[in-house]
Order: structure tokens, then sequence, then C-alpha cells
């Protein structure tokens, strides 16, 4: 039977290194995931998911008063992710841009549909929602994706970032008003 | 309701989150109102876009690598303390010495991949030579950036030139990554 995530942070507590490598084998694809949409390319992705999983190791004896590990290990990746996004910001505008959407890498989206045609404006889509995002600052952006892609509530989202559900809902608003903007002819397309 | 009293419960109703009263009004307003209507369209499409994810998969091997980078940090950073019990201590230190020449392993096969190829990769694998030395930095950058062929970065000639220099010299890669003080001796980090 599979261990629940609570009886996993528990034996992690206790000192058992294995509970440890189950987690990360529970959470680093959701690290991963949100990690490369806040930063846009694979190499600071995977030193968030690492950095995030080491910082959390080395903290572990804070860990007994969390309840809710996968929101812990998000507010841990989020920070982690906003200092590098403020890093990168000035230096390159970050790898993000035009190209490091290797050829042979399949879109999520695209294995659900079978002609190159389409999956070809799959991948245009993407790279279009990608820059829209790019042009956020961090705040924005980050709240965007926790809410809308991830599908934490305000009140989660407010708990990660450590602000007023107020915050929350000021920065998701201009977040996607400016995105609605950004992408106005896409919105309008009755596909 | 008016239109900007609409406008302003808008992003509620499309996250569900207004009363069963409130929705039903800006449902009703929604019928009649093609401004207001247009916007809610275009927020629930917005919302649909930023759902699907736009994340390309990394190469299918590197959740491997990237745990056993993980794990071999943690080992190395800060171990278990003496109160754990003593079948875990034997547990995690044979996953240690197991990740370290797995590590070593990777180093090696990431320096042989710049090494035989014309790519761009060069630089990577040779900052994996010097997360060797310096385990706190540890990397899965080389193996995956590789497989990925995502690299798009410049290396300099000379970096690859003393990169097969030093294959010619110390013939199989592994030899480099188990002797990483070769690798400064040749000058490349
Ligand atoms: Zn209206």
């Amino acid at each position: 039977m599979t261990e629940t995530t609570p009886e996993l942070l528990k034996r992690f507590i206790e000192g058992d290194a294995s509970a440890f490598a189950d987690l990360v084998e529970r959470f680093q694809k959701r690290v991963y995931y949100l990690a490369f949409q806040m930063l846009g390319n694979h190499l600071d992705a995977d030193e968030v998911v690492q950095e995030s999983f080491v910082r959390i190791y080395k903290r572990r004896k804070d860990l007994a008063g969390v309840t809710n590990f996968p929101s812990f290990l998000t507010r841990v990746a989020t920070n982690y992710s906003i200092d590098l996004l403020r890093k990168r910001k000035g230096h390159s505008q970050m790898l993000d841009d035009s190209d490091s959407l290797p050829g042979e890498v399949q879109v999520e989206l695209s294995r659900k549909v079978r002609t190159p045609d389409v999956q070809f404006r799959n991948k245009v889509l993407m790279e279009e929602i990608r820059r829209a995002l790019a042009t956020l600052p961090p705040r924005q952006k980050i709240t965007a994706l926790l809410h809308d892609v991830e599908g934490y509530t305000k009140s989660e989202i407010a708990d990660i970032l450590g602000c007023p559900e107020a915050t929350v809902r000021s920065n998701l608003h201009i977040a996607r008003k400016k995105l609605k903007k950004i992408l106005e002819k896409r919105l309008a397309d009755k596909e | 309701m008016t239109c900007p009293y609409t406008r302003s419960l808008l992003e509620d109703y499309v996250d569900k989150e207004l009363s069963s009263a409130e929705a039903d009004a800006v449902a009703m307003h929604l019928t009649t109102c093609d401004a207001c209507r247009a916007d809610y369209e275009a927020t629930v499409k917005l919302k649909g876009l930023l759902s699907r994810r736009a994340v390309p998969d990394p190469h299918p091997e590197y959740w491997k690598e990237v745990s056993s980078l993980i794990l071999a940090r943690t080992v190395e950073s800060a171990p278990f303390e003496a109160t754990d019990r003593p079948f875990d201590r034997v547990r995690s230190s044979e996953r240690a010495s197991f990740v370290k020449s797995l590590i070593s392993v990777a180093a090696s096969l990431g320096i042989f991949i710049a090494a035989i190829s014309f790519g761009s990769f060069g630089d990577k694998a040779v900052s994996t030579t010097s997360t060797l030395m310096e385990p706190q930095v540890l990397s899965t950058s080389a193996l995956v950036a590789s497989a990925h062929a995502d690299a798009n970065t410049e290396t300099p000639l000379a970096n690859r030139e003393r990169v097969s220099e030093a294959m010619l010299l110390l013939g199989p890669p592994g030899l480099l990554g188990r002797f990483p003080e070769m690798a400064t001796a040749l000058g490349i980090e």
C-alpha cells in the first residue's frame, strides 16, 4: 500500500533517509514543471528542483509543524524561483527566449493531437503563452501560475507567498488583465 | 446589475467563488451584455490556455538522475545524526557510496559526450568536471543537456580541443572522472 505524504514526512523527520528519497520521487515533477514555467528553461528548473529538496533536507528539524508538505515545498521552490528570476533579469533575459524548446521535445499538449500541422500550431501557441508570461513581474507571474495552472486556492497562495489574500487577488487580477491584453488576438479566435 | 459591478465580480465568477445569488446575477447580466460577455469569454479562455501547462518534458532519464544528485548532496552536506536508527545509517551510507560512483560515471560520460560531439556541449561537460571537485554544486546539466541538445551557448574551441586532448592522453573517460586533479593539471575547468 502506498504511504501517505504525512506518513512519509513523519518518517523523514524521525531520521529515515529512505523516506526523504520517496518524497523527492513523489514531488520532483511538480517542482520541476512549476519552476520551468517560472524560469522558462531546463537548467534553471533543474537548479530549483535540486536546491528546494536540499534546503528541505537541511531544515528537516523545522518540519515537525508542517501540516501541508506539498504547500510547504511549493513555498520553498517558489521563493527560490523568484530569487533566481530576479537574478536572471538583466542577464540575457533568460535562456527563456525563442529556441530553448528543443525540436524533438514533445510539448505536453501535443500528445493529445495527431497531425503535424496541429502539433506545430500548438507549439506556436505554447511559445506565445510563455512569452506573455515572461513579461510579468515575478510575483504576478507566480500568482497566475499557482492559481490557474497548479490549481491552488487564493488562501493557499497567500500562505505560500506569505502575503495577504487581498494581495493575491489583486496580483492575479493584474496578471490576467495583462495576459488578456497581450494574447488578445489569440483569445478572440473562435477555435 | 451594472457593467462595472459585473466586471468586479467576473473573475470570482470564473473561479466559481461567488455565492449562488451573486453568480445568478452575473449570469443574467452576461446574457444581455455583449461587452461583459466578451470579457468573460476571454477570461475563461485564458484560464484554459494557462492550464495546459506549456512545459516540455525533460529527458526520461532526468528524474532518476536528479534524485540521485539530490540524495548525494544531502548525504554529503548533512548526514542524518547519530540518533538515527542503525538500520537507516547503513542504508544511507550504502546509498551515498552508490550515488558517488553514479556521479563519477555520469560526469565521465558527460565529458565523453562532449569530447566526441561537434556541438556546443563542451562547456557544460567541463563544468561538470569542476562540480566534481566541488560537491556542493552538482549539476545534471551535462548529461541531460547533452541528451537534449538544447545547449545554445558558444563554446570556445580551445576548451573542446583540450577535452579531446585529455581523451587522447588519458584514454577512457572514466579516468578523468576518477582523477579530477588530472583535469585541473590539464587546465580543463
Ligand atoms: Zn455589461
